[in-house]
């Protein structure tokens, strides 16, 4: 074994979506950082669909661009097509999503890394994770390098042990045919870890020309200034978007998936691993569902450079002569060239209920995991565990708290917490139905969310947090303009009102106030009041929600400060649950082995009942008077 | 554990006047009270001293009726039991205007107290020491594994059919909101945008019926439905006659004597009492005799309460099994009756099927025993210290529904007046939150299995 002469301080293990944000956040905060992957020319690569963002995701990726990381900038200069969803829903699920240029999302991600002071970018694939009295010391890599390291964060995504099914034919590898990290898995059981086994599947890619677009439905990108990363709030759109396309499948594919049931990987055991509800593959959808006649296939091109299409709606791990079969019976497919099969792929997880939240694992001091191999789905989900997972990194090495956003503050915050204190029995995708708090946890106000804990850290650059400054100013400006003008009951204010089917006035009232109505946008302010100030969309949109959701926002608002009150309630590290009196032992053992942090998570933990909580609460307040 | 919100609870130590306490307690309660108190002198809760009463009337604000003459006590924070601003309110009449009062001061913010809350704060707010604390845990435990659910089957059966279809048809709704909120581009089969309007009207509708046929209402209204019930010739129409204080059934030593039912109406300590004597329950052959049996059966299901009698003279028999296996534990009480003769039955087969019920041993005949079965009754319909009286869980299923129904109506008016889907849905979580705290579902648990197991989702 050769002892590399350089010890890095800290260590991530893999490049993907959440390897990237840990080693930028860590190599940003200044510390020697060390990326080992297992090829250089997948970096930030996009092994299943071509696009970023959508309901929670997109949520996500503003968060992870207030707190100053990476994911947001690369898409929005690798996009190729952006969509602006749910718009009629509300403002609080509004979410962004685009379609990414594959091969230009790595390429950028791969020169950012490259250019990153204090960070080393090296191909390896680790075998070992090497620790001493439970604390971590470095990694060990195939071809009998040694590396020594303070920190490691673990963001293997789906490699771990990973096995790709296509029909009959299996193969040891990892997504779209890498190699697979075998040895790792084992390491970590030497550790003490215990590991599930996932799945999750992608569909065929086929060749753009041999698709008929005539008989399919264009779904074009959406026009205006539409961005993920605050900082390029404002700036024209993209232009040139690329379509995706809409078909369906009808009966004769679903016949001929039925007639080949047998043969599917999925229904005949050779399948072990748990797959995701959210994303069931197409034999899965058409056993399940026997009355439905036909499901969507959403044609996504994959790049500028390249004629493959990804089939969005089709993950398949059928036989690929099955594949090359139901294809052709589609609208506009039938003479379709498949170039990639569809596929299965299983792999090893953590099982995240040994992670504390902040992403280090109980087990071995300085480990910590992040993304697809701590059981989630989606590059999102990956990127905010990575960024989390290497700020704290970092941020203990300075000898500074961790960083642990709550529930009330941020997507990320739900995503960790349920993770860490629930597990999860699927790859888990973030959902907005899972945030009890949803109209606070907005894609707009993401920067107020966050942008002062980026700053605070040191991550979120003077740039940026410049511009967060001027918008809120500008915004509390507007606020103010909008509840000191008034309208007053004039013929031409009435007619316009009346235009826009709103009530008209029969006293002065605030421009706010008329603001407060569901059907008044703010073009229609500007109407009434041509002296408005001018502003961005982005400053629009938030004053609008301001305005218009204050009685709902102001209710969350309560709720979160009951909330709070018990997140605040901290539990000692030490506690010793065997003398709090009056635990059901069901409860006593979930807590000793999940070790919340405060009374409110430890509510949250399957099998802690409200009874527990108080027994907890008077251990507490006992302890506190007898000093 | 709010701990800023008001709350109020009926106070039920045992023993006389257990009808006539409402406790209030938080910040807010001397205002609260203030709102629904009228003095002839115009004396305030807010304004008066610590350890200080005052006589007046509880009027509703809106109408001017007056709903009862009463006494307030006002204790000031931290030198009350809570240790918070409280106040008593001592009422004269009986469970009707109670509840009247009780409605008064819940409708206008005050939140019904959770079971243990008054002692949970008392102990926060060191009013109290642990061993005193651990005790209310215990209570609280006691509960907690009886299912935090209040029991749906203790209401009839129309009844809680009725909130199930309601709870089913909002998780439809939040169902397919949810879904197309985080799979908009996904089809969602079999429910529509324009159903979201119609379901919400129709479980408007339903809670509304609901809450009219309410039984609480009807119990005091009409009187608390109690069936006595067992084998022909343990002594049922002795023990009516007893608790009446007057020959009302006829008596004999003829097993079969009652064929129909009677009712008797009767006043215990204000609780009006419906007591109903039934022909002895039996497998039989006698068609007259049959006739009245089944209708039994029925009578049992529209009871509030059953006092299921046993004869210690003859022992516990396979017919007094069958008995105690067809009834509720919940809305039961055992009696073993004629002890005079002989005490020593064998009540092995009734801590089988009651095991945490007290079980009541009388002798109808001489009159002994009766004044614990008056107290056995009362605690069932008021409650006592550790348990809730059905009366007082009804009174949160209604509170419940209540809250329900507001919620959806916010809804309703809502998604009519253009409110987008991401705040509709606030309100329908609200609705179901509070069908939730009776028919024991939780929204964040459930959700997304309510939503992949209706519609096929993923792209
Ligand atoms: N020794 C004794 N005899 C009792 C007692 N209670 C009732 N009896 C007698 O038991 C016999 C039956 O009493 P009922 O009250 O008619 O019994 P029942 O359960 O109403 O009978 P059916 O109406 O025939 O089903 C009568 O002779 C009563 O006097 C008691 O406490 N002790
Ligand atoms: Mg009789």
């Amino acid at each position: 074994m050769f002892e590399y002469p350089q010890t890095y301080q800290i260590i991530v293990i893999g490049a993907g979506h959440a390897g990237c944000e840990a080693a930028l956040a860590a190599s940003r905060l200044g510390f020697k950082t060390l990326v080992l992957t297992i090829d250089l020319d997948h970096i930030a690569f996009m092994p299943c669909n071509p696009s970023v963002g959508g309901p929670a995701k997109g949520h996500i990726v503003r968060e992870i661009d207030a707190l100053g990381g990476e994911m947001g900038r690369n898409i929005d200069s690798t996009m190729i097509q952006v969509r602006m969803l749910n718009t009629r829903k509300g403002p609080a699920v509004q979410a962004l999503r685009a379609q990414a240029d594959k091969k230009k999302y790595h390429l950028r991600m791969k020169e950012v890394l490259e250019k990153q002071k204090n960070l080393d970018l090296k191909q390896g694939l680790v075998t070992r994770i090497l620790a001493e009295e439970g604390r971590v010391k470095g990694v060990e890599t195939a071809t009998g390098i040694r590396y020594r390291g303070e920190k490691v964060i673990l963001t293997t995504g789906t490699f771990l042990r990973g096995r790709i099914i296509i029909g009959e034919a299996t193969f040891d590898a990892g997504p779209n045919q890498q190699l697979p990290a075998k040895e790792l898995s084992r390491s970590l059981q030497e550790l003490g870890f215990s590991l599930k086994r996932f799945k999750t599947g992608t569909p065929p890619r086929v060749l753009g020309r041999t698709i008929d677009y005539d008989k399919t439905e264009p779904q074009p990108g959406h026009a205006g200034s539409l961005f993920f990363s605050f900082l390029h709030e404002g700036r024209e759109g993209i232009s040139g978007q690329l379509s995706c396309h809409l078909t369906h499948t009808n009966p004769r594919t679903h016949s001929i998936i039925n007639e080949n049931i047998e043969r599917a990987p999925l229904f005949s055991g050779v399948i072990e691993g748990t797959g995701p509800r959210y994303c069931p593959s197409i034999e899965d959808k058409v056993v399940s569902f026997p009355r439905k006649k036909s499901h969507q296939v959403f044609i996504e091109p994959e790049g500028l450079t390249t004629d493959e299409m990804y089939l969005s709606g089709l993950p398949t791990s059928l036989p690929e002569d099955v594949q090359f079969s139901f294809l052709r019976t589609i609208k506009g497919m039938e003479r379709v060239d498949m170039v990639r099969p569809g596929y299965a792929i299983e792999y090893d997880v953590i099982d995240t209920r040994q992670l504390n939240l902040d992403l280090e694992t109980r087990l071995i001091q300085g480990l910590y995991t992040a993304g697809q191999v701590n059981g989630t789905s989606g590059y999102e989900e990956a990127g905010g565990q990575g960024l989390i997972a290497g700020i704290n990194a970092a941020l203990t090495l300075q000898g500074r708290k961790p960083l642990i956003l709550d529930r009330a503050q941020a997507y990320i915050g739900v995503l960790i917490d349920d993770l860490v204190t629930k597990g999860t029995e699927e790859p888990y995708r973030m959902l907005t139905s899972r945030a009890e708090y949803r109209l606070l946890l907005r894609q707009d106000n993401a920067d107020q969310r966050l942008s002062h804990i980026g700053r605070e850290i040191g991550l979120l650059g003077d740039y940026q947090w410049e511009l967060f400054r001027q918008k809120q100013e500008e915004i509390e400006k507007i606020l103010e303009i909008l509840g000191k003008t008034k309208i007053r009951p004039t013929p031409e204010v009435n007619e316009i009102l009346q235009e826009k089917t709103s009530g008209g006035l029969n006293k002065p009232v605030s421009l706010k106030e008329i603001f407060r109505r569901p059907e008044i946008t703010w073009s229609d302010l500007v109407d009434l009041e041509p002296g408005l100030p001018s502003c961005t969309q982005g400053i629009q949109t938030q004053v609008e929600t301001m305005v218009k959701y204050e009685g709902y926002i102001e209710r969350q608002q309560r709720e979160i400060e009951h909330f709070k009150k018990l997140e605040k309630k901290m539990l000692p590290e030490k506690i010793d649950y065997d003398r709090v009196p009056n635990l059901r032992t069901e409860a006593r053992e979930k807590l000793k082995d999940i070790r919340p942090i405060s009374v409110g998570q430890a509510g949250r933990i399957n099998g802690v009942s409200p009874a527990d909580i108080t027994s907890l609460l008077i251990y507490l307040e006992r302890k506190k008077k007898n000093g | 554990m709010n701990r800023e919100d008001t709350i109020a609870a009926l106070a039920t130590p045992p023993g006389i006047g257990a009808l006539g306490i409402i406790r209030v307690s938080g910040a807010e309660s001397h205002q609260q009270v203030d709102r629904i108190f009228k003095n002839p002198k115009g004396k305030r809760a807010s304004e008066m001293n610590g350890y200080t009463a005052a006589y007046g009337h509880i009027i509703d604000p809106d109408t001017g009726e007056n709903a009862d003459e009463v006494i307030i006590l006002v204790m000031h924070a931290p030198h009350s039991y809570t240790g918070e601003n409280m106040v008593e309110i001592i009422a004269h009449g009986g469970p009707v205007p109670l509840q009247a009062i009780m409605d008064l001061l819940l409708d206008r913010g005050v939140r019904l107290a959770e079971q243990g809350e008054f002692t949970r704060r008392a102990f926060f707010n060191g009013k109290m020491d642990l061993a005193q604390a651990e005790a209310v845990v215990d209570v609280i435990e006691a509960k907690t594994q009886k299912g935090l659910r209040l029991a749906l089957d203790q209401l009839g059966g129309s009844l809680s059919r009725f909130i199930r279809e309601s709870s089913e048809k909002l998780w439809e709704v939040l169902a397919y909101c949810e879904a197309s909120i985080d799979f908009p581009e996904d089809e969602l089969d079999g429910f529509t945008l324009e159903d979201v309007e119609q379901y919400l009207d129709r479980v408007e509708k339903d809670l509304e019926k609901t809450l009219e046929t309410y039984s609480r209402g009807r119990a005091l209204r009409e009187g608390v439905r109690t069936t006595i019930i067992g084998r022909p010739n343990v002594g049922k129409s002795t023990l009516l006659n007893a608790l009446l204080g007057e020959e009302r059934a006829l008596v004999t030593s003829v097993p079969g004597t009652t064929r129909d039912s009677v009712e008797e109406l009767i006043n215990l300590d204000g609780i009006p009492l419906r007591l109903i004597d039934t022909a002895g329950l039996r497998e039989t052959e006698d068609e007259v005799e049959k006739l009245g049996v089944d209708r039994t059966r029925k009578l049992l299901e529209r009871s509030d309460l059953i006092l299921a009698v046993l004869d210690s003279g003859s022992g516990f028999t396979a017919e007094d099994e069958k008995m105690l296996a067809t009834i509720p534990q919940e809305k039961s009480l055992v009696v073993v009756n004629k002890i005079d003769l002989d005490e020593s039955i064998d009540l092995t087969g009734v801590r089988e099927h009651f095991p945490e019920n007290e079980i009541l041993f009388i002798s109808a005949l001489e009159g002994r025993g009766l004044e614990r079965v008056r107290q056995a009754i009362k605690e069932r319909i008021i409650g006592s210290e550790k348990e809730e009286g059905f009366w007082v869980s009804n009174l949160r299923h209604e509170r419940a529904l209540k809250e329900a129904l507001k919620s959806v109506k916010a809804a309703r008016e809502g998604w009519k007046s253009g409110v987008t889907m991401d705040l509709a849905v606030v309100d329908i979580r609200g609705a179901l939150h509070h069908l939730g705290q009776i028919t024991g579902e939780t929204i964040n648990q459930d959700i997304s299995r309510e939503i992949f197991s209706r519609f096929c989702i993923g792209k």
